[in-house]
């Protein structure tokens, strides 16, 4: 034999040994989405460790977060609650309504960078992004459906086949392939392109106007040690000293027990505000004039109140409206109508 | 010569890549799989002295009366020791559900050939995997022994009915979660085989472990169901239920 024929036999034989290690030769290798780090953020806590993102990963996820039938009754998807033009928050509703038009108990959160997130909930409760989707699937105010049951649903679906054996390589249906899927899609879900991010990046359509400067300094003095840039949370737990209503909802001392964390609720962050009202953990604040108002006067004084608040945060009219113009450029148009995270019709 | 010499050298290379990936439990080993052998669990759970049936009363030290309804718990991390050599299986998650048989049954395998003195897993998840997202297997959501609201999974759960129990169901429902640092509910059991277990050749020895499930209400804490009916957070009572079932095991015989 010919050296030069010797090798190419080599290359053959490798080739063939090439394909044998793939997870299954008779699918077509599915694209990876790379996962960016906006420049200057910092690293996120999930890194799709052991899920690296395809499109077909993603796909999946999108399609399971705005399928109905992740509820009992086939009616409630996670989008009915987290809809793409509202930052996936829902708009104009302190509670959402569950299936059984129940009502839920808390303010359906905006989700964005949620790669970021240490804790999942207003509470914290989920410590990892693939469980978090239990939860709402579960809770009897919300879908009300069991998490079984919905794998049966998926594994009777054949365009589910198809989609788990693209995304995963075989047509197994399984919980921990449906939370991953969901993760990859979520995860996905970045919104680093308000007016803010391009102003700090140096970037065309960044330039700030004297007003939102004067706010942004505003908000770096009164708002920052909690709503950290660039995040616009610090993804601690603190009491805000909203007076707690009938529901007595203690937030935080619910997972951890200790009185301590009583009335404590994730900070949430301050992106995207526009498409987010109602605010506060159960939505009672319905604009942000009025978020303002709350935190000169409305304070409610209780053993866990926040320590950076127990003189409210004081601000003059002037103040108050530059303040109100700064937080308006963390508002994400781009991320709001990206098509990548609509619904499929 | 050179290049069959070449040849090999490139399959083996192939080879190795391809076994690597597919089977991460195969130990490296250098005299190959020959010495690798298997070891088969099964689990009785008893009540006191009796297999527990669920359709029967049973009487707690403490003279409660008690009815099962549903019983689980995780045995996890299996190590098998030789003097200060010790074997760790590499994926090691077994919940067994009184209510389907199967699940007391389990082989591990890839074990090194030798003579094992004792055994030693833990009741329980670790931490890590209370932490690591989404699993499979013994460990799927699908079994419900996972928390939806305050992340972790129930180490061990046992529902029934009582009279004693002083609510109107006559409920009693122990869920015993909490794998933090100063709220653990992980317990390690350490048991000693009766006599030197050698694992050799393609023989499979069975291990018969019984579980009685009254040590949950005895040694060292007394919990009396009238006090104590329903265990569904993280914190004492968990902690002390588990201190309770960490002795709850012993090896009936090796066969």
């Amino acid at each position: 034999m010919k050296p030069l024929q010797f090798f190419s036999l080599l290359f053959f034989i490798g080739f063939l040994f090439v394909q044998g290690c793939a997870v299954d030769p008779a699918v077509e290798p599915t694209k990876q989405i790379e996962f960016t780090v906006p420049s200057g953020w910092p690293q996120p806590q999930y890194k799709f460790e052991n899920n690296e993102v395809t499109q077909a990963g993603f796909d999946l996820g999108k399609k399971l977060f705005f399928d109905r039938r992740l509820s009992r009754d086939n009616s409630v998807s996670c989008g009915s609650c987290h809809q793409p033009f509202a930052a996936f928050a829902q708009p104009d509703h302190d509670f959402s309504h569950g299936i059984d038009n129940r009502l839920g108990e808390r303010n359906s959160p905006g989700l964005f960078n949620l790669n970021w997130h240490t804790g999942f909930f207003w509470d914290g409760g989920i410590n990892h992004i693939e469980l978090q989707p239990i939860n709402p699937i579960q809770n009897p105010v919300e879908m009300d459906e069991k998490l079984d049951n919905v794998i049966s649903k998926l594994k009777n679906d054949d365009t589910y086949k198809a989609m788990f054996k693209s995304a995963f390589g075989d047509e197994t249906i399984n919980s921990q392939r449906m939370l991953k899927a969901m993760a990859q899609f979520m995860g996905m879900l970045v919104s680093s392109n308000s007016k803010y991010d391009k102003y700090v990046r140096g970037e065309t359509g960044g330039s700030m106007t004297n007003v939102e400067l004067k706010g942004l300094n505003i908000f770096r003095e009164n708002c920052a040690s909690c709503h950290t840039e660039p995040m616009f949370s610090d993804f601690s737990y603190r009491n805000n000293g909203l007076m707690p209503s009938s529901r007595n909802d203690s937030g935080r001392g619910r997972i951890t027990r200790a009185p301590e964390d009583i009335y404590k609720f994730k900070v949430p962050s301050l992106r995207n505000l526009k498409y987010t009202a109602p605010y506060m953990h159960d939505g009672r604040i319905k604009n942000l004039e009025a978020v303002l108002e709350y935190y000169a006067t409305g304070i409610h004084h209780s053993p866990t109140l926040d320590p950076s608040l127990q003189n409210g945060i004081q601000l003059n009219p002037q103040d108050r409206s530059a303040l109100i113009a700064f937080l308006n450029t963390l508002n994400d148009e781009e991320f709001v109508r990206d098509a990548r995270f609509k619904e499929e019709l | 010569m050179r290049n069959a010499l070449l040849f090999s050298f490139f399959l083996f290379v192939c080879l190795g890549s391809c076994r690597k990936k597919e089977d991460p439990k195969v130990i490296v080993d250098p005299n190959g799989k020959d010495t690798l052998g298997k070891v088969s669990f099964t689990f009785e759970n008893m009540a006191g002295s009796m297999p527990l049936d669920t359709a029967k009363w049973y009487l707690t030290e403490n003279g409660d009366s008690l009815k099962v309804n549903e019983y689980k718990y995780y045995v996890t991390n299996f190590v098998l020791h030789s003097g200060s050599n010790e074997f760790k299986e590499w994926e090691s998650y077994y919940l067994v559900d009184h209510n389907k048989p199967a699940s007391k049954t389990f082989i591990i395998d890839s074990i090194p050939h030798g003579t094992y003195d004792k055994i030693s897993f833990l009741i329980g998840v670790d931490e890590k995997r209370n932490t690591s997202g989404a699993q499979t297997g013994a460990l799927d959501i699908e079994n419900n022994m996972f928390w939806d609201w305050n992340s972790g999974y129930m180490m061990a759960k046992l529902d029934g009915v009582s009279p004693q129990a002083l609510v109107s169901s006559q409920m009693v429902s122990y869920h015993i979660v909490g794998f933090k640092m100063g709220e653990s509910t992980i317990r390690k059991v350490t048991l000693n085989f009766p006599a030197p277990l050698e694992i050799k050749g393609t023989v499979i020895k069975n291990i018969h472990l019984k579980s009685d499930l009254l040590e949950w209400f005895k040694n060292p804490n007394v919990v009396k169901i009238a006090e104590t009916a329903i265990i569904g957070n993280a914190g004492e009572a968990a902690m002390s239920m588990a201190d309770n079932y960490a002795d709850m095991f012993t090896i009936d015989h090796i066969d």
